[in-house]
């Protein structure tokens, strides 16, 4: 850019001057040579034609006058007359042949040519006629030569040459002077132009100069042209711009420095309102989490509690007072308050866990563990997962529909099994006979389309949209139903949905079934590496605990356990389930309820341990079983769940070589009256007192468990001697009860 | 914003000053368009405008009178007018001519001219060219109104002015004894016009053929001015052969107002290609002493006739000169025709009369005549002209009282028979003879003169 302008600006006059002076050079170099060609050959042909015709002239002229005296053969006057037009200009010679053919008269110096002589000799030309035709004669040049016969040829015949080199003179003499008029004209042209280029060129590499120094911002330059003409004009004008373009410049700089303050003010501003903004949600949600953690512990607790009396009370004391007729009508009415304080209380518990997601959904604090997902298995999955919920509802049909060849989708397995699941929940409590069928099929956008359609009471029309807001029910006709769920199932599902750019929708006709749709665009085909267990571990950065258990809310009980503990947690319902997430995630944990519909926790701890990526990973079985059962797991929990227990142990199995990890060492018991939890069955030894001494003396590290009052005196302060020892003693006095298992340290 | 800017430059100075350097130029331009255009067209138009080219700068047309009056009135003096070559390389012809006249006229003059009148002379210079000869004639006869004009040089000078006599019938203007022996004055239609006393060409070469026929020399070739004078004297030659059942066997030519200077290998070479026996030439002096010079020079030895018209004496000089620079010998084998008797005829008595108002007058060249011209003491040139005079005022003397009558002229020039003139040979005139002498002297150059040929002289020639 800078070359061309510094090119431009040398050039400039030169390039000016040149292009008009090649331009009048030009013009005047066409004009010279087409009017010198035109004149040239003009003045040829005229001059030949008047040549020709003054030849003639001077000829006849010769012929008439001389015919008398050439009868009289008077060679003196002839040649008197000859000589008198001899002396017109362009008559290169004359010349009069008699009617003997002999040349009597002529104007040749020297001699008379030879090829004249040739050609009278060769005969006498005896035509009435003027001829005329070119000769060129050697060594003297070329003429128009003329014969005039005198008295019709008889008395002999005149010839007169017209001198083409005087022809020739004249044009080169013509041609000369016309260019030289010409040149000198092209001169003078020349002169005018360069004065007035360099009139326009100067003051124009002036401009030029200030327009570069100017571009160089140095507005401090000044042009001087003082002429009247545009350029003089142009260079105020210039100089007026240039003087707004330095105000301008000069006030933008100060616009610009305050702006510049402005905007970090701004800035400044933002970053306080982005802190607090962050510090509020850090509150909020220390908020929620507290607030929940509050709010299930005890509710936890009163749920457990509400649920060992009913049990107790349906064991124990309902066979004694159902014979009694009043307090057997009492005790029914007992057991059913339990029931519902335990209904209530689950109920409540998924409010809560309910709130607790949509609050952590629509705060952006879900962890969305994306993965590629196939449609089919997405649905089967959560069909199995319903299946016991169908199983009480006899007259309903549930039916899978699934197109072939769905693309995958790139989603939360978790997340969306949720939403499908809630959709047949829902189409669960409000189908009373017919059919539920879910389809999964694409629609004409190429999205995924998941529908699940009932055949139930269906919803009001101005409720469709309403659905899908907080805490809003259908209230069905009949208002001794009470309304079931939380209200918060479907804002949740529609929460979901829209994070991965989907729509969820309901269409419904009263009285017929609703259809609950939703759509989720595919995923574009980007294969995600198959992650190796240990880098799916080590990329981890809190460790990841898998839940299984069909029970919706104990799943929803243990995800909020474990992630307020600081896990991330998954969620399976049934084994199979459990087994693909296992598979996909490599979780680092894994709690598994035994009895569960479709493949049993038996089975999947069975193939989890015969699994060779996943044969190590930890299972913390919570069952609602008897203390006796023979599973291959790490640790073994009873329901209801203690949640610190659960904590502890977890964290003691995650923390390997802290805690449980090492050997255990239990004490037998002598009266067999206490049954220990089945603590990592492999790494656990039961021995007796003697055996315990011989292990503690050689060298044991880990824990030892002894029962209350087996060891006393000596023995527990000898005990209290090995410093590398953790020792747990285990109490089964009181009312704890059996099944309990709750294990003091 | 630009029209304010254009009204500006307008109004501005350097503008108008622009504009009025354009005009100019458009002008000269325009000015040298036309200059060219019209020159262009005169040249095409009147081409005889370059007749100077060929004949060379006409002179103002000189005028001076020899006796004291100017013009005293018819009764006083009688007016003659001669237009004759003054000038240039012919200008030894016309000035002896005059000076032979004159040396007769001043005698005349002297004692107490033709009836109490004394003879007065108009001279015009006309550098042997015909159309200064016919603008001095008209002027002689319109504005100076002489009696008769006298002593023309020149047969292209006087064919020329010919028609012009003819043209003045009326007012009787005759022209006597011009120099030149050509025939168109000496034929009809202008021979009524024109006294002669000299014989003609035709006579002069007619005599040499005879003479070179009689010595074996029948190969003749011609060197002649390209003129009608030269072409009068080939014409003659011819005539001669032609009854000789013969041809020149070849013809070389030269311009008119060749001088000495030029080099005559040419026609030299020309001519010596036909091996001839002898030449003739009909020329002026200073080319014909070129022609001369450049074939002796070539070791070319053939015998040269000149006629008598060429000027013996100054011929001669010429050679001599050159001769005399160079040492070779240019003067062999060279003769030359004469129509007036050698001045050397000493038993002639109007050669002794000649020699004598010769010497007693000397009369100088016309002041306006070339300058360093030698005046020759005797020539057959002056003595022609002194004889020429002799016969003129014989007639008028015979004219009488009636002495200034034009109309009277030709009747009394007619009325001469059988005057003698001192040379041996009378001279007559009439109505059909205007043609006084037939006489041809040959002389042949030897120390420097022209002496009167022998028939030893011509047997000589033969000699290889």
């Amino acid at each position: 850019m800078t070359s061309p302008r510094a090119g431009a600006s040398a050039r400039t006059p030169i390039g000016l001057y040149g292009k008009m002076l090649g331009l009048v050079v030009a013009m005047f170099s066409l004009i010279a040579i087409t009017s010198v060609s035109f004149s040239a050959w003009n003045l040829n042909r005229r001059l030949l034609d008047e040549y020709s015709s003054k030849g003639v002239g001077i000829a006849e002229s010769i012929s008439s006058s001389s015919s008398e005296l050439l009868l009289n053969r008077d060679a003196s006057t002839i040649q008197a007359v000859v000589d008198q037009f001899r002396a017109i200009a362009g008559v290169g010679y004359v010349y009069v042949v008699d009617a003997d053919g002999d040349i009597v008269s002529h104007t040749f110096v020297p001699a008379v040519p030879k090829e004249i002589l040739a050609e009278t000799q060769k005969g006498i030309e005896r035509g009435a006629r003027v001829n005329v035709h070119d000769l060129t004669l050697a060594g003297t040049g070329s003429f128009v030569h003329i014969r005039s016969p005198v008295l019709g040829g008889l008395a002999g015949s005149v010839y007169v040459g017209m001198d083409k080199a005087i022809i020739h003179g004249y044009i080169r003499a013509a041609i000369l002077q016309l260019m030289l008029l010409i040149s000198s004209t092209l001169l003078i042209s020349i002169a005018l132009a360069y004065l007035y280029v360099r009139r326009i060129s100067r003051p124009l590499a002036v401009l030029t100069a200030y327009a570069q120094r100017v571009a160089a911002q140095d507005f401090s330059a000044e042009v001087r042209i003082e002429s009247g003409d545009e350029i003089g004009v142009l260079a105020q004008t210039m100089q007026q711009m240039v003087g707004e373009i330095a105000r301008a410049h000069d006030s933008l700089e100060e616009k610009v420095l305050e702006r510049t303050r402005q905007l970090a003010d701004a800035n400044a501003a933002l970053e306080q309102a982005k802190e607090a903004a962050e510090g509020a949600n850090r509150t909020k949600s220390n908020f929620l989490s507290s607030v929940s953690h509050e709010l299930r512990t005890p509710l936890t607790s009163i749920l457990g509690f509400a649920k060992l009396i009913d049990k107790d009370f349906s064991k124990l004391f309902l066979p004694i007072i159902s014979k009694d007729e009043k307090l057997g009508r009492r005790a029914e009415r007992m057991g059913n308050n339990l029931n519902i304080i335990v209904r209530e209380g689950e109920r409540l518990t998924r409010l809560i866990n309910d709130v607790l997601d949509l609050a952590k959904i629509e705060s952006g604090r879900v962890e969305w563990r994306d993965s590629m997902v196939e449609v089919k298995d997405l649905v089967e999955h959560s069909v199995q997962a319903v299946t016991g919920q169908f199983a009480g509802l006899p007259d309903v049909a549930l039916t899978v529909n699934v197109a072939p060849g769905l693309p995958r989708i790139t989603v939360d397995r978790d997340r969306l099994t949720q939403v499908l699941i809630n959709l047949l929940n829902n189409a669960a409590k409000f189908t009373k006979a017919g059919s539920v069928e879910v389809t999964a099929a694409r629609n004409e956008k190429g999205e995924v389309q998941l529908s699940v359609r009932d055949t139930g009471s269906g919803i009001p029309p101005e409720f469709l949209d309403k659905v899908f807001e907080k805490f809003q029910q259908v209230t069905s006709d009949t208002l001794s139903d009470k309304p079931q769920g939380t209200g918060l199932g479907l804002p949740i599902c529609r929460q979901i949905v829209q994070h991965y750019g989907g729509r969820v929708w309901a269409e419904s006709e009263l009285g017929r079934g609703s259809t609950f749709i939703f759509t989720l665009p595919v995923a574009e085909a980007q294969p995600v590496p198959v992650a190796t267990s240990a880098a799916a571990r080590d990329s981890r950065t809190k460790p990841l605990i898998l839940v299984v258990d069909d029970d919706a809310n104990v799943r929803g009980l243990l995800v909020q356990l474990l992630e307020d503990d600081g896990y991330d947690v998954i969620t399976a319902a049934d084994g199979q389930a459990a087994l693909d997430l296992a598979q996909e995630h490599q979780p680092d944990l894994i709690t598994m309820d035994l009895m569960m519909p479709g493949m049993d926790g038996y089975t999947a701890i069975e193939h989890l341990r015969n699994d060779q990526v996943l044969g190590q990973t930890p299972i913390v079985v919570i069952t609602a079983l008897g203390e006796n059962v023979k599973v291959a797991s790490d640790a073994t929990l009873q329901k209801p769940v203690n949640d610190s227990l659960l904590l502890k142990s977890i964290r003691a199995i995650l923390n390997k070589g802290a805690g449980v990890a090492q050997p255990c060492l239990v004490l037998e018991p002598a009266d067999q009256g206490i049954a220990l939890p089945k603590l990592r069955l492999g790494s656990v030894e039961m021995v007796s007192e003697q055996a315990l001494w011989q292990r503690l003396d050689g060298g044991f590290r880990g824990t030892v468990v002894i029962g209350h009052g087996t060891l006393k005196g000596q023995a527990l302060d000898r005990l209290a001697g090995y410093s590398d020892i953790q020792v747990v003693i285990v109490s089964h006095q009181g009312a704890i009860p059996k099944s309990a298992a709750v294990v003091r340290i | 914003m630009r029209s304010l800017a254009l009204a500006r430059a307008i109004r501005g100075p350097r503008l108008w000053i622009a504009l009025a350097v354009v005009a100019v130029a458009g002008a000269a331009f325009f000015g040298l368009y036309v200059q060219t255009g019209s020159r262009t067209s005169s040249e095409g138009e009147h081409p005889t405008g370059t007749t100077t080219d060929t004949f060379g700068e006409p002179r103002e047309h000189q005028e001076r009178t020899v006796a004291e009056p100017r013009r005293g009135g018819t009764d006083a003096e009688i007016l003659l007018g001669i237009s004759a070559a003054f000038r240039g390389p012919s200008r030894g012809l016309g000035i002896e001519l005059y000076r032979g006249a004159m040396a007769y006229i001043a005698h005349i003059n002297a004692n107490g001219g033709v009836k109490g009148r004394q003879i007065v002379v108009r001279l015009y210079d006309d550098n042997y060219n015909p159309d200064p000869a016919i603008q001095n004639t008209v002027r002689l006869i319109e504005d100076d109104k002489v009696l008769l004009l006298f002593n023309y040089v020149g047969t292209p000078t006087v064919t020329r002015v010919l028609p012009l006599l003819k043209m003045y019938k009326t007012r009787d203007v005759l022209l006597f004894f011009p120099f030149t022996g050509a025939q168109p004055h000496r034929e009809p239609p202008y021979g009524e016009y024109v006294f002669n006393l000299r014989a003609s060409y035709r006579q002069e070469t007619e005599g040499f053929v005879e003479r070179f026929a009689r010595i074996r020399l029948p190969r003749i070739a011609v060197f002649h001015q390209a003129d009608a004078y030269g072409f009068s004297g080939l014409d003659g030659v011819k005539r001669a052969l032609h009854a000789r059942g013969l041809k020149p066997v070849a013809a070389a030519t030269y311009a008119r107002g060749s001088s000495y200077k030029q080099d005559f290998g040419r026609q030299v070479a020309i001519l010596r290609e036909a091996a001839p026996d002898a030449i003739i030439a009909i020329g002026a002096y200073a080319a014909c002493a070129g022609f001369v010079r450049d074939a002796r020079n070539a070791g070319w030895n053939v015998p040269i006739a000149n006629v008598s018209f060429v000027g013996s004496e100054n011929l001669l000089g010429l050679l001599t000169e050159t001769e005399r620079a160079s040492g070779k010998v240019l003067t062999r084998n060279l003769i030359n025709s004469q129509v007036v008797p050698s001045y050397e005829e000493l038993s002639l008595p109007a050669i002794g009369e000649y020699r004598s108002l010769m010497d007693k007058h000397a009369p100088a060249p016309p002041d306006f005549a070339e300058p360093g011209y030698v005046p020759l003491r005797y020539s057959f040139v002056s003595l022609e002209g002194f004889l020429n005079a002799k016969v003129l005022v014989e007639i008028l003397r015979r004219m009488g009282d009636k002495v200034g009558d034009k109309t009277r002229v030709r009747e009394t020039a007619e009325g001469i028979r059988d005057l003698d003139l001192g040379i041996n040979a009378l001279a007559s005139f009439g109505p059909a003879r205007h043609q006084g002498l037939d006489a041809v002297y040959y002389t042949v150059a030897r120390d420097g003169k022209f002496m009167t040929m022998t028939a030893d002289d011509w047997q000589a020639l033969t000699r290889k």
